[in-house]
């Protein structure tokens, strides 16, 4: 495969580089007869927007059920949306010619979950990577690929490399893994990582090895990353805007300021509330505010807001009507709730002080 | 530590509930011999809550398995120590005399709820079944509902006829935990039982085990690898590193003042401190159970390592009951051999 | 590097996190950790597999037994002392005397035909399995991988082969074209085919959605090279198990239609052996006896491969050997015989 020319930046900084456009994602369920009903499909994703610019680290937020996972896969084009468009720089990904899907694919790389499943059992790293190599790189020896290969390896910390090339995954640490997997990633030289809680299957102490990775391939190749995450203060750490999620729907949405300094919505102040710290005193002195109830099932959407069953200050309208946000021009801070506006009501929902 | 007399002078003012000596698990593993616990003290006094925290094989499960006497025996290569609940070593005990050991004074709940709840029974009869013999003859079904509200699973919405898959995460946890009450326990074991949970939910079911342990004064051994989680319930806190206890303190002290090198290290990577001192980082992992040698475990990632560090260290007891594997009197005063300045503890930068 | 300090030891293998995630009951726990523990170059490589392949019980005989049989079969010419179909003694001669394995009916000798009919046997096995694999592999794995509407109609067809009871495809099949070998390897490999196709279809569903082939997908690769290098050399174990398993089956099934008279009436085979020696069961039992013998040491050899190989290629296989009765790995508490015998190890390769 020769390598497109990598785009001219036209493009602005205004320009997203990546684009959900009011996308849905309808899993079908069984229908009669052993078909297939999109009617009684489970709303994975249900008319989300979410923009990433070139060079932010963006994460979303949520538990489970709340279509983080489902939103990636989109963004990665795994998927197709049953409604809206995902959109590379513009342009409809499913539009595009044959050198702009190349383009996309170049550009937009993803590591996921899983170290273990995203690499072959049965490709030494030496081919894992190789074969990306040889696909990306056009025509090239031997020799040139292998001095490629290493050059990745060594940018993931794995060195020495040859120590690692003719290794198997399950010959691999945990850690070591997952250094493999980004490589993958990076070795397309992309310019968006979409990570799919890329430290959940990891350990403690090798946590932190990873942003740090993550956090410098970032300094020095400029890429963004859209952060998928479950853990509130690696986000907190290491993202630029955060996306909170429920059940299928953008909560909120702002700068990791706007959002967990002050945030506005309902659920995403229960979220922080409920994050434990890696500090005694701190949780002997703080009163709790812990949410009720549990994520219901996506296949029993509560009507309205779909947080106003477990929501503390949940009134008649919002059993009723989907709340919407409007952008407003001074900030970047949306939040869908029919009380955000309202003052006082949802500070009643206490978070702890940093 | 509260005052019990029994028939048979079990458990008395001093002596804890749970006290494990020694403990030794070396498992035989493609014919490798892993030391997944050496010579592992831990004691659980009535009405504590007591922390395990370690990464994976540090050896945290093993402990918690040989506790509770779960340990598959077809791979052990060596087993040693004494374990003693209440009074009686169940090491070695024959099958009935471990239930009868164990009815009444320890019970376990498990990382995943799906894998330890029958799924062809309903949940109100799994209960029943852990239900000591005379409880059958009354009201069952109050004492059932009784139990599942313990756990947090109000009465009046038929939880107790519901099958396993019909329950949430979190209801399942309750539900497993609502098992471990039936017989009643002085002790709780619970084996990483929230790291499978949403965030919100994990807040709530501790919640719930906290408020277990105030109201019933049962004792809590948590195994976990959070060290949220710790500082949410814990009082007191051993750190297991490879397969040995290489710090305990209480929660406080071991969050504030951790002495060991690897637990300072690892508080330090966690993300909510990095934001509040530079430390080093944590580099390298694990090393390999089967291929240890004599001298302290850590060595080779320790920032701190020096000769000393090659003899086998035991734990030192500091006059504030903290006690600590390591030869080093306070890793913040010691000069790092890697040249790397040490940041002290409560300067933010 | 990832380690500070000392050099970083290159026989030493690293833990792996996932140990915390499979750590969910008790013989989860060890297979847990018996994964982590695998020395380096434990399971790779072709000889890496032979080895282990052959430290099992049941490996080393059927490599014995295959090696023997097919050996058989090739050298056949010159190791039977007479042509097979020519009449060279007097008829129904007992066996063990001048002639080793006794006459037939009409004076063949049996010996020269049990070597020659093992050419057949080893023919139809190893043919019909291929024919099985290659079918099964394409059928089932198109529907695996499109899923779908394809997965509707490919899988209704293999239920269809399934269905067709082999006789009578056979009855019809010869009846219509006679009965040349090619035929009968095709009849059995239509017969076997689906329950490989079953195999192949699971595993390309389940591996389809794994990260690493969504991966190659994201990086780029088009689908022929995610479905023979990324999928297939995943997909295919089981399916090579299960083709070894039915190659016994297909021998059987050869002799079958052999004895019933739909077999290829130009070579000499153990089930066309078996068909003519049905009057004389009672009378000369040399005439079933060898033949019989020799059928069940050929499905035996492949049975013995395919249990062999399972345990080889998949980890999670039950180790079967076939000399202790599997004391089985169960959580059983610690009695006070193991506390006795407490720096005792269990005796190398104990049954788990």
């Amino acid at each position: 495969m020769t390598l497109t020319e990598p785009e001219t930046e036209t493009t602005t900084t205004s320009q997203p580089l990546l684009s959900a456009l009011n996308v849905s994602c309808v899993y079908a369920q069984a229908g009669q007869f052993g078909t297939l009903s999109r009617k009684r499909g489970v709303r994975a994703v249900d008319e989300v927007t979410v923009d990433v610019y070139q060079g932010e680290t963006l994460a979303v937020v949520g538990e489970s059920g709340c279509g983080k996972t489902t939103l990636s896969k989109l963004l990665l084009g795994l998927l197709p949306p049953s409604s809206g468009s995902i959109e590379y720089r513009g342009q409809d990904v499913r539009k595009l010619s044959r050198d702009q899907q190349q383009a996309f694919r170049k550009a937009v790389q993803v590591v996921f979950q899983d170290p273990l499943s995203s690499l072959n059992p049965r490709k030494q790293v030496r081919r894992i990577l190789g074969d990306i190599v040889r696909l990306w790189g056009g025509k090239q020896s031997a020799e040139a690929i292998n001095q490629r290969v290493q050059q990745v390896l060594r940018e993931v910390e794995l060195t020495p490399p040859r120590l690692f090339l003719e290794r198997f995954p399950h010959e691999l640490s945990g850690g070591q893994r997952q250094r493999v997997a980004i490589a993958k990633a990076i070795a397309v030289e992309p310019q968006l990582i979409v990570a799919d809680e890329p430290l959940s299957a990891l350990d403690v102490s090798v946590q932190g090895q990873i942003i740090e990775l993550l956090r410098r391939l970032q300094a020095e190749r400029g890429v963004g990353y859209v952060l998928i995450s479950h853990d509130l203060e690696v986000v907190r750490t290491v993202a630029d805007r955060v996306v909170v999620m429920y059940l299928g729907k953008v909560v909120e949405s702002g700068s990791v300021q706007e959002v967990f300094d002050a945030p506005k919505h309902p659920y995403t102040r229960s979220l922080l509330a409920s994050v434990l710290r890696a500090d005694p005193r701190a949780a002997q002195e703080r009163e709790r505010a812990l949410i009720a109830g549990e994520v219901p099932s996506l296949a029993s959407i509560p009507t309205g807001c779909r947080f106003h069953p477990r929501c503390p200050v949940a009134v008649d309208h919002c059993k009723v009507t989907e709340p919407d946000a409007t952008p407003t021009p001074e900030t970047t801070h949306l939040v869908f709730c029919h009380r955000a506006d309202e003052e006082g009501v949802v500070e009643q929902i206490e978070i702890p002080t940093l | 530590m509260s005052i019990q007399t029994h028939a048979n002078g079990a458990a008395t003012e001093t002596s804890p509930l749970l006290d494990v000596r020694r403990l030794t698990v070396h498992l035989n593993v493609r014919g490798r011999e892993v030391k997944a616990a050496d010579g592992v003290d831990l004691h659980v006094s009535a009405g504590e809550c007591v922390g395990l925290v370690g990464e994976s094989g540090s050896g945290k499960t093993m402990v918690a398995r040989s506790v509770v006497g779960l340990l598959p025996t077809v791979k052990l290569k060596r087993y040693d120590g004494d374990i003693l609940l209440d009074g009686t070593n169940i090491l070695g005990l024959r099958t009935k005399e471990l239930r009868r050991a164990r009815r009444g004074r320890v019970s376990m709940i498990f990382q995943e709820p799906t894998s330890y709840l029958n799924p062809t029974m309903r949940v109100g009869r799994q209960i029943a079944e852990a239900l000591p013999k005379g409880a059958m003859r009354g009201n069952p079904t109050e004492t059932i509902q009784g139990l599942l509200a313990q756990a947090g699973l109000p009465r009046g919405q038929g939880i107790e006829r519901r099958y396993p898959h019909q329950l949430s995460g979190g209801m399942k946890q309750r539900a497993m935990i609502a098992l471990a009450l039936a017989s009643d326990p002085k002790l709780l074991i619970a084996d990483e039982p929230t790291t499978a949970l949403d965030v919100t939910v994990q807040a709530q079911v501790l919640q719930t085990l906290r408020h277990l342990h105030e109201e019933r004064g049962m004792a809590i051994l948590l195994i976990t690898h959070d060290f949220g989680v710790i500082a949410e319930m814990c009082e007191r806190v051993y750190v297991m590193y490879a397969g040995e206890i290489v710090e305990s303190a209480d929660a406080v002290t071991l969050f504030e003042h951790p002495r060991h090198p690897y637990t300072r290290l690892l508080l330090d990577s966690l993300p909510g401190r990095r934001r509040e001192r530079e430390g080093q980082a944590l580099k390298g992992s694990i090393p390999d159970l089967s291929m240890l040698g004599k001298g302290c475990r850590f060595m080779s990632r320790c920032p701190f390592a020096r000769d000393a560090c090659r003899e086998d260290q035991p734990m030192r007891v500091r006059p504030n009951g903290q006690a600590v594997r390591c030869v080093l009197e306070d890793p913040d005063q010691s000069p790092s051999l890697n040249g790397l300045s040490v940041a002290e503890p409560g300067r933010h930068s | 590097m990832t380690a500070d300090g000392p050099p970083l030891d290159e026989a030493a293998t690293p833990l792996t996190e996932h140990l915390r995630d499979r750590l969910s009951g008790d013989g989860q726990a060890l297979e847990a950790i018996e994964d982590v523990y695998s020395p380096p170059s434990y399971l790779h490589g072709a000889r890496a597999w032979g080895k282990r392949f052959l430290r099992t019980k049941f490996g080393i005989v059927s490599l014995v037994l295959i090696v023997l049989l097919t050996g058989m079969a090739i050298f056949a010419s010159p190791l039977s002392p007479y042509n097979p179909n020519l009449i060279v003694g007097p008829p129904l001669a007992p066996p063990f005397g001048h002639f080793l394995f006794g006459t037939d009916s009409v004076g063949r000798d049996t010996l020269s035909n049990f070597i020659y009919g093992a050419r057949v046997s080893m023919l139809v096995g190893a043919a019909s399995g291929l024919v099985a694999l290659i079918l099964g592999c394409v059928i089932g794995g198109l529907a695996g991988y499109l899923g779908r509407a394809a997965d509707v109609v490919l899988m209704r067809i293999a239920e269809l082969f399934m269905v067709i009871p082999s006789l009578i495809l056979a009855v019809v099949v010869v009846a219509l074209l006679g009965s040349q070998l090619l035929y009968i390897v095709l009849i059995i490999g239509f017969t076997l085919w689906p329950q490989e196709a079953r195999i192949a279809r699971s595993q390309f569903l389940t591996l389809r959605e794994r990260d690493f082939v969504q991966g190659a997908r994201v990086l780029g690769f088009k689908w022929p090279h995610i479905v023979f290098k990324e999928i297939l050399p995943n997909a295919i174990a089981p399916v090579i198990v299960q083709v070894t398993l039915d190659a016994g089956s297909a021998i059987l099934l050869e002799a079958g239609l052999s004895f019933l008279g739909l077999g290829d009436p130009s070579m000499p085979s153990w089930g066309k052996m078996l068909y003519d020696a049905q009057s004389y069961l009672t009378t000369s039992w040399w005439l079933s006896v060898f033949p019989g013998v020799g059928i069940l040491f050929a499905v035996l050899a492949f049975n013995f491969l395919g249990h062999s190989l399972n345990e080889v290629m998949n980890p999670r296989a039950p180790r079967v050997s076939a000399l202790s009765f599997g004391r089985r790995m169960v959580a059983r508490p610690l009695t006070s015989s193991v506390r006795s015998g407490r720096t005792k190890s269990l005796p190398e390769g104990s049954v788990l």
